[in-house]
């Protein structure tokens, strides 16, 4: 028996209201997601990027150069290593810096090159390795993604680095790290021991967070961390050559 | 004329690159920050280079009156290239005036850190350092 008239017209409108349900449903979800969405995990760090809060040179004493912890206290230096910097920033308000290899027209390796560049850094995510472009020193960084570190690694300026990905964070692993570089631009010491961990976290479409730890038993009592923010760089912005050839700086 | 829009262009993107880091890199500390002295006089080469430019000007030592070649340190060519500027904006030969902020005591003389630079007349660095006169134009 066919339904009755008033029926069929409550018929009809449920299922126009369900069609017009599953047809916008969808739409009216992704609205306010979409508005927030961001690259998240792998992949979400290709691009290129500006370091903010870089400790810049003309307008800071080396004092206030030292990196420190996230809620701003000083690093847990051991006795010797604390002496050492120390001396090393009394000589540089007397005008004698210490020469760091930035001043010897060499690498800040890492994990000053994290911290301390005003220059452009590039993320290039490919298969099996992460790359990162510095413009500073017209230099390249390999993370690999499909290995684990050597048994035991000569030290480099940018040492031996393995990545993997825990959820929206590239966590990255050195070992392997020459102490001819210091921590920071004031000339923090490290030992060879140094083992850096950075954990890399795109917060939204224009920053980048990167929660450095530095542990170093042989030069801190214990480990810490630093956090370094980089802003979006414009797609478009172009290299810009920079090898380091002029150290007149040195000679003072 | 086109210098002076090439001029006016830099300027511009001096003054919108202020968030950014002007001078960049490495330690000043060699250099009093809170001293200026000034230096008017002719430019005698330009090296545009990393970490840093270097421009060599003939001018008269303030304290003795006597002419002599200065080094003085700006910040690096690739920084100065992404602000705007270039290798032919300083050139020998141009007349200029340089607020500059002197080596300190005990290191070697006639040599500064680049604080304001005039060219011809016409101001194409003002440096950001506090101890600096304020901005002529």
């Amino acid at each position: 028996m066919a339904p009755s008239r008033p029926v069929r017209y409550l018929l009809v409108s449920a299922i126009a209201t369900a069609i017009a349900c599953l047809t916008y449903a969808p739409a009216f979800a992704q609205s306010p997601a979409s508005a927030a969405a961001h690259p998240v995990g792998p992949g979400s760090l290709n691009g290129k990027w500006n370091t903010l809060g870089y400790k810049g040179s003309a307008q800071n004493r080396a004092r206030d150069r030292v990196h420190r912890t996230i809620d701003g206290k000083w690093p847990p230096l051991l006795p010797a290593a604390a002496e050492l910097l120390e001396q090393r920033l009394k000589a540089a308000d007397e005008g004698k810096p210490f020469p760091t290899t930035l001043h010897e027209c060499l690498p800040g390796g890492v994990p000053e090159m994290i911290f301390g560049s005003p220059y452009l850094m590039q993320f290039i995510e490919s298969p099996g390795q992460v790359t990162i472009l510095h413009e500073m020193f017209t230099l390249f960084r390999v993370i690999y993604m499909d290995r684990q570190h050597p048994a035991e690694p000569d030290p480099t300026y940018m040492g031996h680095s393995i990545g993997r990905w825990q959820g929206d964070t590239l966590i990255v692993d050195t070992v392997g790290l020459t102490d001819r570089t210091s921590i920071d631009e004031a000339g923090m010491p490290h030992s060879e021991a140094l083992h850096v961990i950075e954990r890399y976290r795109r917060v939204d479409n224009n920053t980048l967070e990167i929660i450095v730890t530095l542990d170093d038993p042989k030069t801190f009592s214990q480990p810490w961390d630093v956090k370094v923010t980089y802003k979006a760089a414009a797609p478009d912005t172009q290299y810009i050559e920079y090898v380091c050839e002029n150290n007149r700086s040195a000679e003072h | 004329m086109h210098t002076s829009r090439l001029l006016a262009a830099v300027v511009v993107a001096l003054l919108s690159a202020q968030t950014q880091p002007t001078f960049a890199h490495h330690s000043y500390a060699m250099f009093d920050m809170t001293k200026s002295v000034t230096l008017e006089g002719t430019i005698k080469e330009v090296q545009w280079t990393n970490p840093h430019i270097w421009v060599q000007i003939l001018a008269p030592d303030p304290s003795t009156g006597q002419e002599v070649e200065w080094s003085i340190e700006g910040a690096g060519a690739t920084m100065l290239t992404r602000n705007g500027w270039s290798r032919g904006l300083v050139k020998p030969g141009d007349k200029a005036v340089m607020v500059v902020h002197p080596v300190k005591a005990g290191g070697k003389g006639n040599s500064g850190s680049l604080g304001s630079l005039t060219v011809n007349g016409q101001r194409i660095f003002g440096g950001r350092n506090p101890a600096q006169p304020a901005e002529a134009k």
